[in-house]
């Protein structure tokens, strides 16, 4: 049954078509239980990030892979807006796709300039006698917009974003996704993630991964 | 007064992406010259380039008449703008389908360029079994991607 589901969710993730909840709550890092559902989470580490996505979450946001697992007959409504995370004593919301999307498409789009090399090697001959040179030429280059700056690159960012990310929806099932919460960088070790629902709030205890 | 020039430019580029500003070869020249009398008896200087560069002056300036082929002109060499990568790493036999139509066996197509754009890429080994995923292409950037496929 566990391989199956193991199955399910490889087949899912590979094909791009939202993320399933995994198949048992103890699957994931830190779980914790409300009346109504139960809230668990793993921290996706960087390398898996950038692995899996084409946009450049890494190192500005931190992924979490969040599942809410209704109780039997109940229904959970999910708003992100609901979700923070506390790190480094600040609480800092998930971003929404748009966001994150138009934010890397501004910053790659901005650019940069090369400092460009020109060596050079000349011959001059004649009834004068011969005269060798060599020189390098510096300049700089035009600006050069980043990897994923056009307005198309932003779209499709978008898009990857919200096929992974946890939707608003009203649950009656269990629902995953990921969320991307602009951390940036930490020297923390752990961080909390917090859930304030009209039904019961839940916070979890999650580690920062390392640096490799 | 005769003057010959012989010029051969060679102009090779770098042209990776990245984010941060970064050294690049702008090209190597090299060229030959012939004149009846030292060129620094000559009009100079001649010196043409990107800023301060006039490395011949007084002997030789290759860019001098070449100007119009002068990378500077061109503002720089980029392959590909605006397109992204695919690398796939597949069985070589394996056939390769982009959004449902065919695009080739894997061995043809070890780099696979487009348009930035959201694909369905799905990779077919001889025994039918398939691999499939939505892939996410930006511009500048490239994606690696391991087809494991039964051959």
């Amino acid at each position: 049954m566990r391989s199956v589901g193991i199955a399910l969710l490889a087949y899912s993730i590979a094909s791009g078509d939202g993320l399933p909840a995994r198949s048992q709550v103890a699957d994931y890092a830190a779980k914790a239980e409300t009346q109504k559902f139960v809230l668990a989470a793993d921290v996706i580490p960087p390398e898996q990030v950038k692995n899996e996505f084409s946009t450049t979450l890494v190192p500005q946001y931190q992924v979490l892979e969040v599942a809410l697992y209704p109780s039997k007959g109940s229904t959970v409504d999910i708003e992100l807006l609901d979700f923070g995370l506390k790190v480094d004593g600040r609480l800092i919301r998930p971003a929404s796709s748009r966001t994150i999307a138009a934010m890397i498409q501004k910053k790659a789009s901005q650019g940069s300039r090369d400092i460009v090399l020109y060596p050079g090697v000349g011959v001059s001959t004649g009834t004068w006698g011969t005269g060798t040179n060599v020189g390098v030429g510096v300049g700089v280059g035009p600006n050069r917009p980043g990897p994923a700056s056009t307005d198309r690159d932003r779209r499709v960012m978008e898009t990857e974003l919200d096929d992974r990310g946890l939707e608003d929806r009203t649950a009656d099932k269990p629902v995953a996704g990921y969320l991307y919460f602009p951390v940036g960088e930490t020297k923390s070790s752990t961080m909390e993630l917090v859930y304030q629902h009209p039904d019961g709030d839940a916070n979890l205890t999650l580690e920062v991964p390392k640096k490799k | 007064m005769i003057r010959r020039y012989l010029l051969i430019s060679i102009l090779a580029v770098s042209a990776a992406f990245a984010d941060k500003p970064r050294v690049r070869l702008g090209g190597v020249v090299v060229g030959a010259n012939y004149s009846s009398r030292p060129a620094w008896y000559g009009p100079g200087p001649w010196g043409y380039g990107p800023g301060i560069y006039r490395p011949w002056w007084g002997l030789y300036d290759p860019f001098w008449t070449s100007s119009y082929i002068h990378p500077a002109l061109y503002g720089g060499f980029y392959t590909g703008p605006n397109m992204g990568e695919i690398k796939l790493d597949a069985p070589k036999d394996a056939s390769v389908y982009l959004d449902g139509a065919f695009a080739g066996v894997a061995n043809k197509l070890k780099t696979i360029s487009l348009e930035p754009g959201i694909y369905e890429l799905n990779v077919k080994g001889t025994s039918g079994e398939g691999y499939r995923k939505k892939v996410y292409v930006l511009s500048g950037k490239t994606l690696n991607i391991r087809a494991e496929v039964k051959p």
